[in-house]
């Protein structure tokens, strides 16, 4: 079997969320036994170039085992970021399709290659493809508006019309776009039902099933830890300290509570006005420390430092990858009510959720556990029945649909090139 | 003469005694200074129980109040008679209420007293306050009027203020510890000098410190007792402001607007706490319209609770201000709002109440940065909607540009079209001519047509003879193929066909065969006639699978599905044998408590000797725990009793590090042993995990391919003809899964320290049982082992398989021998893989296989190496620790073996290598198309494993094959035989 992996961006230049589950899937998916490729964008134009096509040019190198195929758009048309299909690039995927001939085309993230999905499609071939964000249905991403207010329902295009009027008015076409090829595709996947329920609302006749997105539980311990009434309860924040993640809120609510037995360690880079504001207005209060980002090797000893992950985010989050780690770790979680930070919680019973249009909730709960720490002991058993996936069982259910989509798609199209 | 202090003692409301009597106890010892005719004096001795001395200036005075002390004296404070009376006595406190005022050397007087204080004896003082408004507002007036009593009593001979009196207590080293105040309101009318003046100048005085207080009451102790008491006192300081007024303005609007002379103005009182109450009389002010309230003239914040006693509406802010809370924060010293209630016009008084407080410099800075951040983001707003316009109107000039280009560029063409118009009608001219002069052609070729026509006649004429012509010839040619001579050559032409299709289908296959026919003398010369053949019988069952059946499985589909609709009501127990298991253990505890599908899941872990948490773990997850020793384990031990102490209908036995690949897991091997009641056991494949190394990868894809669960799933049972090669083939159960059902375990029981797994399986198929062995559901386990422990498995292998299956052939080999080829190996094997590892180049896959392949098998012409030149080699770099000291060993006997530079190699394990690497090459064929250096660096590491695995099988043939080798070498293969 061969799988093509299509993503707007990929290792060695970029290796945030979506690239990194890429790069485990295809790694996995190789170790199984099968050929991959990852085709993606390059976006920094600098660097060898071995072939053009057109106005496009590529290069084809091998990283980390995984071959990759990288090319770039000499001249970027306006709002190529935002539009789903750009002619030149379907002309070269469908040549790049004609050459690799593979058994099936998964699409991790559309932005700037979501021709190859429309190429495909054209021709036949096998397709899944997995929503990692919200970029079908949001030509903004993360579904929040030109004045930062945030969007529960796109109306088909319509409202991001009247509240995106930066991103174009043709927004109603893009959706019908989208929804056309989603339709077609063999298989939609989302990490999360918050993400599925957003395209749903959008596109209800599509079948989406929920992959959880898979986790490296190398070296991860279980903390084992039993909390009695005064222990002194350490809250963290981990991520980026920047606005929309809600770390002022937290910040602010955990300032109005007068417990000494707790404290709030802050681990992300602070060193932007934002983070310089937030480290000034936190001075006057000696519970809160500011630790800075720290590097990869040492997640684990942070995670065994902290007793309750609070995530405030006041924007969607698609998949929290804090919150899986925390929970990986079977340390209690806050989080707010918002995005899918929510899946899977039930407030009291294995987490706690707040809502950001009631923040001093946040600062009750936080007083709560101040006030009995014993709770968390309740928490961290029920937390037990939260189970994290590895990469493994990830990559596994996606080589079951990859067969079972090429299994059912021979049966009905025949591909150009069989 | 009745003293004019005499006056009723009151103790009902708050006034000076009031305030001093709070600070004494029952049964202190008092001096009262200045008792006037003793109705404090009395109040002490006979309500309170104190003992009272007394000291008063006024014969007839002291005369009534001493009937209540119990000592005193009529003396001048001033002077020293009273002290010399009382220098013997101490006290708990001393009165100077309204006292102090009066004397004329209060510092003395003040020392005497304190030093006739028990050491936490107290002074107690009331004193009127000269900085009163009343007073303030007398001296505005440029008047000091004395009077009979009060402040400005004509016998008081010093003044005090608040803090006046503070450093008198300090000049004499005393410490206030506790203060009061009595208030006495300027607006109350006793004060007409306050009522003359202007609204300002009240404003300013009633906002003075002190302001309205009437008269002070101290308590004070030694600063020595303070200082060393201060945390026991209870420190009381009095407010600096009882509360405040301010001068507000209601102006009137009769229908023509507010004018500046319309107005009225109150007093707008505030108590301390910020709640303020204001009223306007507006009897006498008639058809009013609307009315504007001007509270004060500072910057403020404003919340109106009432409007004449009910909630405020029809009121808004008007200018300058921001809404918080509810509460309207005014930036200006203006602040207003405007009322509208038509119900309020026609009211006789207007009440309004509310807080009021006045704006702190942050606050004023905090709104003035709101206000300029929301003016700051009205400008940018602004400066973007200039932008836009901005762009549109660059816009709309460039597309003026473009059209008036595009005018410009019409005109032109329509010059062009002009001009052309001229050019076409002169060239009409010219063409009609030219038609002119073609009719004339035309007529000339209409006659060369009429001679081509009868020429056209002329050979159709000839071509009707020819036709003619050719039927006859066909005539012939049809007699020739119908005569008997020509169907008689007929086979000889088919054979010569033949022949040629032969030939090419040789030339194809003629490789194969030699290859084969090698291979097959190769095994002859080693395994003898008998093994060949019977090898090459199973070669040719093994190929037809028999017994062996693909199937699908019902309802495998369950990514999606709602996991109430799977419940079947069934319990089943997960065994589990452990010994340290490690941190991963929490996993798969976890996930195979999340299974879904099942009444409950019972776990039982059978640990032998953990040192690790992994006990602590299981019971953390609810397992049923079975501790034994280490020396008791075994596989078939461990299993077989965690079978005894399951519960379940339904067993699935696993590893420690084994994990399924989804909540579904347990119910997809549960529902092939439902669907398929001839099904004793199912097992499942493995899926590799992320960090399995290239030769586990491989050797287990080469396996499930073998059985053929690559793709899908089989069903297996006893092979009709009893091949025990099919047998073992059929009998395949996997430790790693084995779904069952209690009762057949039960009666089967595993067997034996190693393969316990396929024995169990012949045994169920021998019994007519069939077995599961599915590849569309897997567990997720694989090892990332060093190369020494494929030395001892294989060898481990080989040795049980062959107690299970005698007839499996064995290789006549001895230790010796295997000892040079495993060094001889080692050496080139290394000097070949150095080559492959500098660069930082790619190659395509069939490349790297053909060229590796060429060079490996060259490697047999090579003498075997002295123990010398094997130093030069970094060989040890490239194998675990175990591999290099067991090298190591052998090493010093191969030298010992090997003493001759021109020894030719000999053996065959570079030919079972070469076996071994090409199962490494077909699994690679599957993943890669284009190989790195990375790629190669996992594919040395395999290819050591390759030799240790290859090693270990040749040192099983010397164990098998010689019985003086098994004695001479006994500690050896105990050595490699333990521990697996």
């Amino acid at each position: 079997m061969k799988i093509l992996y299509i993503v707007h961006q990929f290792y060695p230049h970029y290796g945030s969320g979506t690239e990194k589950v890429t790069f485990n899937i295809a790694s996995m998916i190789q170790n199984a036994g099968n050929k991959v490729k990852v085709i993606t964008y390059r976006v920094n134009h600098n660097g060898v170039v071995s072939g053009e096509f057109k106005n496009i040019k590529y290069h084809e190198f091998i990283y980390r085992k995984i071959p990759v195929l990288e090319f770039f758009l000499e001249k970027e048309p306006p709002k190529f970021t935002v539009d789903l299909i750009n002619e030149d690039v379907l002309s070269f995927a469908k040549e790049i399709l004609k050459k690799e001939k593979p058994d099936l085309v998964h699409v991790c993230h559309p932005m700037r290659v979501c021709s190859f999905l429309e190429a495909a499609e054209q021709m036949g071939i096998p397709c899944v493809v997995t929503a990692t964000d919200l970029m079908y249905i949001c030509p903004k991403i993360v579904m929040t508006t030109t004045l930062g207010d945030i969007c529960t329902d796109a109306l088909r295009g319509e409202k991001c019309n009247l509240t995106c009027y930066d991103v174009g008015n043709r927004n109603e076409e893009r959706m019908a776009l989208s929804e056309r090829l989603l339709s077609k595709a063999d298989s939609i996947v989302v990490p999360s039902i918050f993400i599925g329920n957003m395209i749903k609302k959008q596109m209800p006749n599509l079948d989406i099933r929920v992959i959880k997105h898979g986790m490296d539980y190398t070296g991860v311990k279980q903390q084992i830890r039993n909390y009695r009434l005064n222990d002194c309860i350490n809250f963290a924040f981990v991520g980026s300290i920047q606005e929309h993640k809600g770390i002022h809120i937290l910040i602010d609510e955990f300032m109005k509570i007068k417990a000494n037995n707790i404290r709030l360690s802050i681990y992300g880079k602070y060193d932007d006005n934002f983070g310089q504001k937030l480290l000034n207005y936190a001075k006057k209060d000696e519970r809160i420390r500011f630790n800075g980002a720290f590097e990869a090797s040492m997640i684990d000893r942070v995670y065994e430092g902290l007793d309750v992950l609070v995530i405030p985010s006041i924007c969607y989050e698609s998949y929290s990858l804090v919150k899986h780690e925390a929970i990986m770790r079977n340390i209690p979680i806050i989080v707010s009510d918002i995005g899918a930070l929510g899946d899977g919680i039930i407030h009291g019973v294995n987490g706690y959720k707040f809502s950001i249009a009631e923040t001093k909730s946040l600062r009750e709960i936080i007083t709560s556990i101040a006030n009995n720490p014993e709770q968390l002991n309740e928490i961290k058993k029920n937390l037990v029945s939260f189970v994290v996936p590895t990469i493994e069982q990830e990559s596994f259910q996606y080589l079951t649909l990859y067969k079972k989509c090429i299994a059912t798609h021979m049966k009905g199209d025949k591909s150009e090139y069989v | 003469m009745i003293n004019k202090y005499d006056v009723p003692l009151e103790l009902n409301n708050e006034n000076p005694i009031t305030a001093i009597l709070s600070y004494i106890s029952p049964g202190m010892e008092i001096l009262e200074m200045g008792p006037a005719t003793g109705r404090l004096t009395r109040y002490l001795s006979e309500k309170m129980g104190c003992r009272v001395s007394i000291v008063e200036i006024d014969l007839p005075s002291f005369n009534k109040a001493i009937q209540f002390a119990e000592d005193g004296i009529c003396a001048n404070l001033d002077e020293n008679d009273w002290y010399e009376h009382f220098c013997e006595k101490r006290f708990d406190a001393i009165i100077f209420a309204d006292v102090i005022e009066h004397l004329n050397k209060p510092t003395e007087v003040i020392n005497k007293a304190k030093s006739l204080l028990k050491n936490n004896g107290k002074l107690l003082f009331s004193i009127p306050n000269i900085a009163h408004n009343g007073i303030i507002s007398q001296l505005i007036n440029n008047r000091f009027q004395y009077t009979e009593t009060g402040i400005l009593d004509h016998t008081h001979v010093k003044f005090y203020t608040y803090y006046s009196f503070h450093q008198l207590m300090e000049d004499c080293g005393m410490a206030i510890f506790s203060e009061k105040a009595i208030y006495q309101d300027s607006n109350t009318g006793n004060w007409p000098d306050f009522e003359c003046l202007n609204t300002e100048i009240k404003s300013i005085l009633c906002n003075r410190e002190f302001s309205d207080v009437f008269e002070f009451v101290f308590a004070a102790v030694t600063k020595e007792w303070y200082q060393e008491h201060e945390d026991e006192l209870k420190i009381q300081r009095i407010s600096a402001f009882k509360g405040t007024t301010a001068v507000s303005t209601l102006y009137f609007d009769y229908g023509e607007g507010f004018k500046p002379q319309d107005y009225i103005q109150s007093t707008m009182f505030i108590e301390p706490d910020g709640r303020f109450s204001v009223v306007f009389d507006l009897s006498r002010y008639k058809n009013l319209k609307q009315l504007r309230f001007d509270p004060c003239d500072y910057e403020c914040k404003i919340r109106l609770l009432t409007v004449n006693g009910n909630f405020p509406k029809h009121i808004s802010a008007l200018h300058n201000y921001i809404v918080k809370n509810e509460t309207i924060y005014f930036y200006s010293k203006d602040p207003n709002f405007l009322i509208t209630d038509p119900e309020l016009m026609s009211d006789s008084r207007l009440v309004i109440t509310g807080e009021i407080s006045k704006l702190s410099n942050d606050e004023l800075i905090d709104i003035i940065h709101d206000q300029k951040a929301i003016y700051d983001g009205v400008i940018s707003q602004e400066h973007e909607q200039v932008e836009k316009l901005n762009i549109l109107y660059e816009q709309a000039c460039k597309e003026l540009d473009t059209l008036n280009n595009l005018l410009t560029s019409k005109c032109e063409e329509t010059d062009l079209l002009k001009e052309e118009v001229v050019f076409l009608k002169e060239a009409l001219d010219k063409k009609t001519e030219e038609v002119a002069s073609l009719n004339e052609l035309l007529a000339a070729k209409t006659e060369e047509a009429h001679d081509a026509k009868m020429q056209l006649i002329a050979v159709q004429n000839e071509l009707k003879k020819l036709s003619a012509d050719l039927e006859q010839i066909s005539v012939a040619y049809n007699n020739i193929l119908n005569s008997t001579c020509w169907r008689l050559t007929k086979p000889v032409r088919m054979l010569l066909d033949g022949v040629k299709s032969i030939i090419s289908v040789f030339n194809n296959k003629i490789r194969r065969i030699f290859s084969m026919l090698k291979k097959t003398l190769w095994y002859i010369k080693h395994f003898g006639f008998k093994a060949t053949v019977k090898k090459i019988e199973s070669k040719i069952i093994r190929h037809k699978k028999i017994n062996v059946k693909s199937f699908v499985p019902k309802q495998y589909n369950l990514l999606n599905v709602n996991p109430d609709l799977i419940e079947t009501g069934k319990s089943v127990s997960v065994i589990i044998p452990t010994k340290n298991a490690g941190e991963e253990f929490g996993l798969l505890l976890k996930n195979l408590k999340n299974q879904k599908g099942f009444t409950e899941i019972e776990i039982v872990v059978v640990d032998s000797g953990s040192t690790d948490n992994t006990v602590e773990l299981s019971k953390k997850y609810g397992a049923k725990v079975i501790e034994i020793r280490p020396e008791e384990f075994s596989h078939s031990y461990s299993r077989n009793l965690g079978v005894e102490n399951a519960n379940n209908e339904y067993l699935c036995i696993m590893t420690q590090d084994a994990l399924p690949t989804s909540e579904y897991w347990l119910y997809h091997l549960y529902k092939t042993l439902n669907d398929n009641p001839e099904v004793a056991a199912v097992s499942c494949a493995e899926y590799c995990r992320m960090d399995s190394d290239l030769y586990y990868r491989a050797f287990a894809w080469n396996h499930y391919k073998y059985l053929g669960v690559l793709n899908g799933d089989i069903l297996m049972s006893m092979p009709d003809n009893n091949d025990p090669i099919l047998i073992r083939q059929n009998g395949q159960l996997s430790d790693v899964t084995c779904f069952i059902k209690r009762d057949i375990l039960q009666k089967y029981r595993y067997r034996g320290n190693f393969a316990e797994d396929l024995d169990l399986g012949m045994r169920l198929i021998s019994d007519g049982y069939k077995l599961a062995f599915l590849g569309n559901e897997v567990a997720i386990h694989s090892h990332n082992r060093g190369s020494y422990y494929y030395l001892k498995r294989r060898f481990v292998e080989l040795v049980t398989l062959k107690n299970i299956f005698p007839d499996q052939p064995i290789l006549d080999y001895r230790y010796e021998q295997v000892v040079k080829e495993t060094i001889f190996l080692y050496y080139y094997v290394t000097k070949l893989l150095n080559e492959w590892q500098t660069g930082n180049l790619t190659y395509p896959f069939t490349v790297f296989r053909e060229e590796f392949l060429k060079h490996f098998r060259l490697i047999r012409k090579n003498n075997f190496p002295l123990d010398k030149v094997f130093e030069s080699l970094n060989v040890y770099d490239k194998v675990d620790e175990q591999t290099r000291k067991f090298l190591q060993e052998i090493i010093k006997q191969y030298s010992k073996m090997v003493t001759l530079a021109n020894m030719g190699y000999n053996g065959v394990m570079i030919d079972a290598m070469e076996g071994y690497l090409n199962v490494v090459f077909d699994f690679m064929s599957e993943c890669y198309e284009v190989v790195d250096n990375e790629i190669i660096a996992e594919f040395i590491d395999c290819v050591y494993k390759i030799l240790t695995s290859v090693s270990g099988t040749f040192f099983a043939y010397s164990y098998l094959s010689s019985e003086d080798d098994r004695n001479q070498y006994i500690d050896f293969y105990k050595l490699i035989g333990e521990g697996v």
